[in-house]
Parts: structure tokens; sequence; C-alpha cells
């Protein structure tokens, strides 16, 4: 960014790295952590508590049914899908454009990314009823189906964004390994194996900017291909709303929204409860942020208008069905809401400057989040309620749909677990790259490897 | 100033949150609006059917709502023979079972062999179905009367010309007689239905038989069969009677749709371009992803080695 503030000398380099350690090093948590940390673990205890009931009982624990077959788990596991996408957005593709303000964001959204693809992950399996068939995927799966496809993407995805994540954290694993004061054994032998015989080499660092540099590359095809083929498991199905060639960049426009917003929002609890992180998180950083959030907004009501605009304008047939039931229907409050705040309302307030100070952007990127929710609700369950072929013929329950408390508890604890994920590693591990940041704000990379060689 | 300001900017933004919130979870979910009264009116409809033999009733239960007829499940009907009395192990009449109506508003009751040799000598069966006392449905009663009917199968094949000749009898004053001037149909099963042969409106002649040609150049199944099968069909009187049989068949379907590579096919017959694709982008993906965590590896020597 134009404002760094580069040393003029070794000493100051010296200084500033100092400075950096004792900001960015991980440290306890206050009675706000606690109680934080607290809350997930009694909300995951609960919805664990259903999903061994599930597990028991089978899936009539949920309001599923032979008609709407996939319900919120599917909708969470699109919503996960979609907010992992950030991984590729902000590392990969700002590393690959050289833009030089990315560096504190990198890992927050690479530690967002992994935690949202482990739970998507996670639901797909919460979602089979019968989780101990899943070898059965794997042994006869079809080469030809979307589903076998997710499932490759899923887990490539996931292996590929844990590599990005870990090898640019290596140097800091090795850095608290090393620096970090009075901490329990266990802690201490943790780092000592993840950090995987880190000496702060420069020929280690070459390595870790290679493979980084590969993994940018790789990243963006495979995030790209996740959400594209998350999307063809609702587009090669022939049912009113899904019925669409647009699909795939809808989705992937939409993930890309949502995945900005949710590193604002990590943006702004980090910059709120660490002190001293709004000298690397700094005004600016939100308010490029917003702007790239808006760009992203731009392009998702863009594809927004595609998607119910053609099809609104013909209104043929089924079709025309589910959109009145979006447009004036049962659905229409929540279509509506989620349309107005979360789009159109963060698209007028980022538009101004002010509305990308911290707070509002913070708020904003909340509605943002709550709606991607809501979108992937409304994207899943109204068409599964209204097939091609009419109801006919069919048990009274299964012409309704209600997710039961169980599956809104298990949900409920699959995004207090992402969150757990995300605050575990803010706990024990520096969530702004302290050698990422010094090589940013010009500090040379020797002095920054002798300095980490320090060992306290 | 500034904290007021944050104050006010808060205060202002929490409702807009509230209702954005509300709105979001105020809505019914539901495909469609559905009432139901304490007591309602349902129509039966009872058939008898032979197939290959087999001899069975068939209770259809539905109900009209907004000019549609609708399936009635989980009903429970009665079945006698002759007439409502309780089951008589003599003669084999009186009731003969309940059955429960399934999601179909269908329930079908199979003849059972000591059933059908006690009732060998009988030909003219009286069915009648009853409901009683059901919470939801106010009582019904339906009854049939069927003459029964046979009909057998033989295939002559000359010149490589299959023809299927069908007898159609009936029974008169306990005696089998042949049954002219009868329509008849001649089918041949086929993946989506049943498709006719023959002559227009076939119909018996004096010793009550239909004869017709299977075409020639029709394909058969992927197992060298064709079914055949002669139908049937006077609800009223007789019931439907329908006799099939696979016979031998020489000219197999153009493509067999189990070694068909194509997307709908099973997991082994995929398209050889769309496996080609898939693991060539699987082996270059995990190719690289191994490669990185060969250089993790690498990391890991490079640090034992000295400075």
């Amino acid at each position: 960014m134009e404002d760094l503030i580069t040393p003029k000398s070794e000493k100051e380099a010296i200084e500033m790295l100092n400075r950096y350690n004792e900001d960015l090093l991980p440290r306890k948590f206050g009675i706000a952590g606690k109680l934080w940390v607290t809350v997930l673990c009694i909300v995951i205890a609960i919805g664990l508590y259903n999903y061994i009931q599930q597990l028991r009982f089978g899936l009539k624990v949920t309001g599923l049914n032979d008609t709407v077959s996939w319900g919120i788990y599917i909708s969470n596991f699109v919503f996960f899908v979609a907010v992992s996408l950030v991984g590729s957005l902000i590392t990969a593709v700002l590393n690959l454009l050289n833009v030089n303000w990315r560096a504190p964001l990198t890992r927050i959204s690479e530690v967002i990314a992994v935690s949202a693809i482990m739970f998507a992950g996670l639901i797909i399996i919460v979602d089979m009823g019968r989780p101990d068939r899943i070898l059965n995927m794997f042994l006869h799966g079809r080469i030809q189906s979307p589903i076998v496809w997710d499932v490759i993407v899923v887990m490539t995805y996931m292996t590929i964004s844990l590599l990005l994540l870990y090898f640019s954290l290596l140097p800091n694993i090795a850095f608290c390994r090393d620096r970090l004061p009075n901490i329990p054994k266990w802690q201490r032998k943790m780092y000592s194996v993840l950090s995987f015989g880190w000496e702060n080499k420069p020929e280690q660092y070459e390595i870790i900017k290679r493979a980084v540099k590969i993994l940018s590359v790789l990243i963006i095809p495979v995030a790209l291909s996740i959400h594209t083929v998350t999307s063809w498991l609702f587009a090669t199905t022939y049912r009113p709303g899904w019925d669409s060639t647009n699909f795939g960049a809808y989705f992937v426009a939409g993930a890309f929204m949502v995945g900005a917003a949710a590193v604002i929002a990590g943006m702004s609890i980090l910059r709120k409860f660490y002190v001293h992180y709004d000298e690397y998180l700094t005004d600016k950083h939100f308010d490029r942020m917003g702007r790239l959030l808006v760009l992203l907004s731009f392009i998702y009501l863009y594809f927004t208008v595609n998607e119910y605009f053609i099809p609104g304008y013909k209104m043929k047939g089924d079709e025309a069905e589910h959109l009145r039931e979006l447009f004036t229907g049962h659905y229409a409050p929540m279509f509506w809401s989620v349309q107005i705040f979360g789009m159109f309302i963060p698209i007028i307030v980022l538009l101004f400057k002010k509305g990308r100070k911290p707070l509002p952007i913070f708020i904003m990127a909340v509605f943002v989040i709550i709606g991607a929710w809501f979108k992937r609700y409304l994207i899943v369950i109204p068409t599964m309620l209204h097939p091609f072929l009419p109801l006919q013929q069919i048990p009274e329950a299964s012409k309704h749909y209600a997710p039961t408390l169980a599956e809104w508890s298990i949900t409920g604890a699959s995004l207090a677990g992402a969150l757990l994920v995300i605050t575990l590693f803010v706990r024990y591990f520096p969530v702004i790259s302290i050698w990422e940041i010094a090589e940013e704000r010009g500090i040379h990379s020797d002095t920054i490897y002798e300095h980490l060689n320090e060992k306290v | 100033m500034k904290k007021l300001f944050k104050y006010l900017y808060i205060k202002r933004l929490i409702p807009v949150f509230i209702i954005y919130l509300v709105s979001l979870f105020s809505i019914n979910i539901y495909a469609q609006n559905d009432s139901t009264s304490s007591k309602l009116q349902a129509s039966m409809n009872l058939s008898y059917k032979i197939t290959n033999g087999i001899k069975s009733v068939k209770v259809e239960v539905t109900r009209k709502v907004d000019g549609k007829f609708i399936p009635v499940e989980n009903l429970i009907v009665n079945l006698y023979l002759t007439e409502i009395k309780k089951y008589d192990p003599i003669v084999g009449d009186g009731w003969m079972g309940n059955l429960v109506t399934n999601e179909d508003g269908l329930a079908t009751f199979k003849f059972t062999d000591n059933f059908n040799k006690l009732m060998s000598k009988v030909h003219v069966f009286n069915f009648i179905a009853t409901t009683n006392e059901d919470l939801r449905y106010e009582d019904m009663q339906e009854e049939i009367t069927v003459n029964e009917a046979l009909i057998n199968f033989t295939f002559n094949t000359e010149d490589a010309v299959t023809t299927v000749v069908a007898k159609l009898t009936k029974f008169q004053d306990g005696a089998e007689v042949a049954s002219p001037e009868t329509e008849m149909k001649m089918l041949i099963k086929r993946t989506f239905g049943m498709l006719p042969f023959g002559e227009d409106g076939l119909t018996t002649d004096e010793n009550g038989e239909v004869s017709a040609e299977i075409p020639a150049d029709l394909p058969g199944n992927a197992n060298k069969t064709i079914t055949v099968v002669a139908r049937y069909d006077d609800e009223e009187n007789n019931g439907i009677i329908e006799i099939s049989k696979d016979i031998p068949w020489k000219i197999l379907p153009k493509v067999n749709p189990l070694t068909r590579r194509t997307l709908w096919s099973r997991g082994n017959n995929a398209p050889i371009p769309l496996v080609i694709v898939t693991v060539s982008l699987i082996i270059l993906i995990w190719g690289t992803i191994c490669y990185l965590v060969y250089l993790l590896f690498k990391i890991k020597r490079l640090g034992k080695t000295k400075k």
C-alpha cells in the first residue's frame, strides 16, 4: 500500500520485526474469548447429541421426505462451499496479480477456506443418513455422476487449501516453537511436530515461495471447479429453478461475494479483539475489501438478473409456478429480504467511502453472509417442493418441508464447528503472517531470516 | 462525538437487522394447501384378474378433491366371497381377509394354492368388499360377479415366421366351452409398454381361437427371447385374463443398452472421452499435489542439514 512504513536502516527493520512479534504472536484468550469458545462448544454438543439420535433412528428425525430429500443440510453444504472459495480469491488471485496490500488478509482467508471446506465435507456425510455406506461412493460410484465429481473436487480442494495454509504457516509455527514463552509442554510439542523441521534457511523459504506460487495457480481452476460442479448437482437435474445454463457462473459469482464478506467479518472481529491489529488491518484494507465486495456484488447482481429475469419474462409452465412462489408466494418475504438486505443495501452502503469504514462494512458483511445462507435455502428447497412432475399420489407428509429442531441444531453445530476451527487457529497460530508482513513492508529477506532464527 | 455517531449508527442499524432476520424466518413452508374434515366420502372399485393362472382381486379406493381423484391410503377393506359372513372352511366362501390400501389407494388379494384347490370346481365368483367404521371415511360396500374364463397359447414356426394361436374358453353350467366372436389382444412386451401385433380388432373364430404372426423383424430382448402376451378384457363379466410366455428369438436388439457407453449407463460403461478427461485431470492435479508433498519433505530434509 502507498502508506507502508518501510525501514530506513537495519536497526529500524529489527525494531519493526520485534514489534510484529509482540503484536502478532498468538496469546491466551480473555474472558470474551473463553466465553465464545464455551458457547460454540455447547452448540456443537447439542448438534452432536442430535446427530447421534439421527444415527440411531435414521433421517426420520429430520423433516426430509421423498419430495424434499435435500433440505437445509444441502443448503448448508452449498453455503460452506461458497465461503471456502475465498481462499483462492484472496491468496491466489491477489497473489498472482501482485496486489501489495494482501499480506494481512491471506491467512485469514486461508483459514476460513479450510474450515469451510472441512465442514462442507462433513455436512454431506451428515446428509447421507448412513455414513457407513460412504465407501460405496468410491467402490460403486459412476464417473458420469456430478455427485462423484463433487466428492473428488471437494477432497482435492480441501487438500490444496490445507497445503496452501500450511506452507506459508511453517515459518510462523517454528517461530511459535522458538519464541513463545511460558507455554505448556503439549503446545510446544505441537509446534515442534507441525513445524516439520523448519530452521529458517533461505533454501526453505525458496521452497515455500515456489510451493505457494504453484498452489496459487493450481487452486484457481480447482476452486472454480468445486463451485461449478456443486452448481451442476442442481443444473443437471431437470427441475424448475435448476434447469439453467447460468448456474455455474452464478454460483461462482455468489461464492466470491460471500467469501469476501466472510474475510471482512473476520478482519473486523480480529481488529476489535486484538490490540494493535488496527496497525495491520487498517482502514485502507477495509476500504479496498469494500470496493472488492461491491465489484463482486455487482457481478452477482448481473447473474441474478439473468437467472430470474429471462424465466420471469417467459413465465412458462412449472417454472412460472416456481417463480410465483418466490416473487409473490410463500417464499417472497425470504426472497426479497435476501435480495434487498443481502445484496442491494450492501451495494449502496459500500459505494460510499463512509460505508467502507470498519463498522458499517462489518455490518454489511454480516448482511451478505446471512443473505447468502438463506439464498442457498431458496435455491434448494422451493425447487424440491415443485418438481416438473406434479405431486400426485404421494403421502401427505411428503408435500411439505419444515426443518426439525434436530436439523437446525446439527446445522448450527456445523456452523459453530467451522467458527471453532477458526477461533482455535487464532488462539494457537499467528493469524497474520509475520514474515509476509515484514516482506510486504520492505524488510530485506536476509534480515527477516536472521531475526526469525534467533531462538529464545 | 465519534462515539455518539457510532452509537446512533448502531442504534439505527439494529432495527434494520431485526427486520432482516424476521423476514427471513417469517415464511410458511409447504407445497400446497390442504384441508380435511372429520368424515369423508370415498369411492371403491373392485376388479378381478387372472395372470398366467394366478387369480387376484384388486381394490382401488379414491376420493374426489377439486375435481381430481386422489388415492385413499391406509384404509382397511374386508373382502368376502359369495356373501358377508365368517369364513367357511368346507365350502371356502365367506370372509377372505383384510386388505390395507397402499399410497396409491390400491390393495390386491392373491388366491393361494389351497384356496385354488378348494375353488377348483367353482367358476362363478361373487366378491364383496366392505369398509367398517373407519374414522376418516364413511362406510363403503362394493360387489362384483365374474364368470371364469381361460386363455391357452400355442406357437407354430414355419419359414422363420412364428404364429401365435390363443384359445379363449369360458365356463357355462360348469362346462368349459369355446368363446366365439370375442375381441382379444395380442401383445409383445417392450421396455416401456406393450406393442400390439396382428390385425386390428382380432376376434375369435367359432373355435374360440385367434391367430397372429409375430413381426419377423422385431428385435428381441438382450437374453435372446421375446415376451408374447394374449389378453382378454371384460371387467364386468369375466375380469381381465392375461397369459404371457417368453419364446426364443433370434433377432437381438440393435444396440444392447447394457453395453452402450452413455452418461446414463452403469459406471463401467462410462463414455471413453469422459473417462480420459476425468482421469487426466485427476492425475495432473494429484500429481502436482504429490510434488508439493515431496517439497514439504524436502523442507524437512533441509532442516536437518548443517548451515
